[in-house]
C-alpha cells in the first residue's frame, strides 16, 4: 500500500489529467461519456452502468471504485496512469473479431453482462484466442420455444439469425414450406428474464405505432445468453448497413440504437 | 388510558414500524438484498449514490429498510441515519478477502456510536454463491464478532441473487425484537 492521496482537490486534478489520456474520455466498455468509475485491476475508466455490471462479476474478476467517492493510493494512481482504456483494451480485445461490436452506451444490462463475462471472465478476446473468426452471429441457428400469438402455448421452432432478421421454421430443413415467420432486429429491444435466465422478450415497434412482442424460451441460461448476443450483434451490423445510418439514429428510450 | 391501550394493542398485534439500516462496504450487495426482500426479485443495480428506502412487510411487522451507499466518502454520512434505528444489517462480500480488514474497521466504528447502542446487529455473509467465499465462522473471526459485549447479534450466510438466508435473518430479527420488548 502506498500513501493515500488525501486532498480532494488534488485527487480531482489527478483524475482530470488521467481523463486526458488515450481513450480515457469515454467508457472502456460502451463508450459512454461518463468515466466516473474505475476498474482497479484492469486500469480502466468506465461509466456507472458498466460499473454496475462489472461489480456483478465479483471482486475476484473486477475491483470497481468511484473516482469521486473513493480514495486512491499513489500506487493505484500510477497503475491506472500507466494503463488506461486504450492500452488495456489493446490487451483484452486483441483477438476481438472485427465483426463484433461492443455494447452501445444505451445497451440493456443483460448485453453488458454477457460482454463483460466473455471479455474478462472467459477471456475470449485476448491475443491468440481467436484468429479469423467469421461473423458467427449471422450463422446462429437452433431450436427454441416460441409463445403463440393467438393461443399462448409454447411451440418448438427452428430459429435462424440472418442479417438483421430473426426467422423461424417448423424444421431444420429451412425453406418456404417450413417458414413460419420473421422479425426485424433493428430497433428491437431485448430483455432477459432474470428469474429463470432463459426466457427472452423481443419487442419491436410496428408500422401502425403499436409494438410487436416475441416471447422465446431456450433450453438453459447459457443458450439464452448466446442467442441474446447473436441477436444484438446482428442488429448492430444491420444498423451500420442501413441506408439511414448516415442520419442521426432515432433515440428511443429502452430500445437499442447504435453508433 | 387510551395511550396504554393502544400500546398494548400494538404490542399484541405487532404493527409498529421497525427501522432497519443496511450498511457495509461498496459492492457488498446491499441494494440487491433490499430489493430481494421487498419485491422478491433480483434487480439490475448501479452503484448507490445516496440511499434507497423501502417498506418491507414480514410476519406482522413493518420494516422501514434504509440501504445507504457504501463508497468510501459516503460512509461518514451513515451516522446521519442512526437515530431510532432498531437493527443494522451489516453486509459483507464473503469473497472479497482483501477488504475484510476495512469492513471490520467500519463495523467497529459504527457499533461504538451511542445512538446505536440498543440496535440489534445482523451480519450477512453475502455472495456465498461465489467459489472463493469465506464461511460464516471465518467471517465472524475476521470481523472480531466474538468481542462484542452487550449486543444482540447473529451472522447468516446469504446469497442475495439466489435469495438464500435473507429471511432467516429477518426471522431472527423478529425474535430478537420481541425479546427486547419483554
Amino acid at each position: 500500500m502506498g500513501t493515500v492521496t488525501t486532498s480532494k482537490g488534488e485527487q480531482f486534478r489527478r483524475w482530470a489529467a488521467v481523463r486526458q489520456r488515450d481513450g480515457n474520455d469515454r467508457c472502456a466498455e460502451c463508450e459512454s461519456r461518463d468515466t466516473s468509475w474505475v476498474v482497479l485491476n484492469y486500469g480502466i475508466l468506465i461509466c456507472a452502468n458498466c460499473a454496475g455490471s462489472h461489480r456483478g462479476l465479483g471482486t475476484h474478476i473486477s475491483k470497481v471504485r468511484s473516482t469521486d467517492l473513493d480514495t486512491f493510493t499513489d500506487d493505484e494512481f500510477e497503475w491506472i496512469e500507466s494503463l488506461g482504456n486504450a492500452k488495456s483494451n489493446g490487451l483484452w480485445e486483441a483477438g476481438l473479431p472485427s465483426s463484433m461490436r461492443r455494447p452501445a452506451a444505451d445497451a440493456p444490462a443483460c448485453i453488458r453482462r454477457i460482454w463483460l463475462k466473455q471479455k474478462y471472465d472467459e477471456q475470449r478476446f485476448t491475443a491468440g484466442t481467436q484468429s479469423s473468426v467469421p461473423p458467427d452471429h449471422e450463422s446462429h441457428r437452433g431450436w427454441m420455444w416460441k409463445q403463440g400469438g393467438v393461443v399462448p402455448t409454447w411451440r418448438k421452432r427452428y430459429f435462424c439469425v440472418d442479417h438483421g432478421r430473426l426467422l423461424w421454421f417448423t424444421s431444420e430443413a429451412v425453406g418456404d414450406s417450413s417458414f413460419r415467420g420473421s422479425m426485424p432486429l433493428l430497433g428491437t429491444s431485448l430483455h432477459l428474464d432474470d428469474a429463470d435466465g432463459r426466457t427472452l422478450t423481443l419487442r419491436a415497434p410496428a408500422e401502425d405505432g403499436r409494438t410487436v412482442s416475441l416471447l422465446l424460451r431456450t433450453v438453459d441460461s447459457e443458450a439464452a445468453e448466446e442467442w441474446l448476443w447473436s441477436l444484438y450483434q446482428s442488429a448492430a451490423a444491420a444498423e451500420c448497413m442501413s441506408p439511414s445510418a448516415a442520419a442521426p439514429p432515432q433515440r428511443r428510450k429502452g430500445f437499442l440504437s447504435f453508433r | 388510558m387510551g395511550a396504554v391501550f393502544s400500546k398494548l394493542f400494538a404490542a399484541l398485534i405487532g404493527n409498529r414500524e421497525v427501522r432497519v439500516l443496511i450498511l457495509g462496504l461498496d459492492n457488498a450487495g446491499k441494494t440487491t438484498i433490499l430489493y430481494k426482500l421487498q419485491m422478491g426479485e433480483v434487480v439490475t443495480t448501479v452503484p448507490t449514490i445516496g440511499f434507497n428506502v423501502e417498506t418491507v412487510q414480514y410476519k406482522n411487522l413493518r420494516f422501514q429498510v434504509w440501504d445507504l451507499g457504501g463508497q468510501t466518502s459516503i460512509r461518514p454520512y451513515w451516522r446521519c441515519y442512526y437515530q431510532n434505528t432498531n437493527a443494522v444489517i451489516y453486509v459483507v462480500d464473503s469473497a472479497d478477502h482483501d477488504r475484510m480488514g476495512i469492513s471490520k474497521q467500519e463495523l467497529m466504528a459504527m457499533l461504538e456510536e451511542e445512538e446505536l447502542k440498543d440496535a440489534a446487529l445482523i451480519v450477512f455473509a453475502n455472495k456465498q454463491d461465489l467459489p472463493n467465499a469465506l464461511s460464516c465462522e471465518q467471517i465472524a473471526d475476521r470481523l472480531g464478532l466474538a468481542s462484542l459485549k452487550s449486543r444482540q447479534w447473529a451472522i447468516f450466510k446469504t446469497s442475495a441473487v439466489k435469495g438464500d438466508g435473507l429471511f432467516e435473518g429477518l426471522d431472527w430479527l423478529c425474535a430478537a425484537l420481541r425479546e427486547a420488548k419483554n
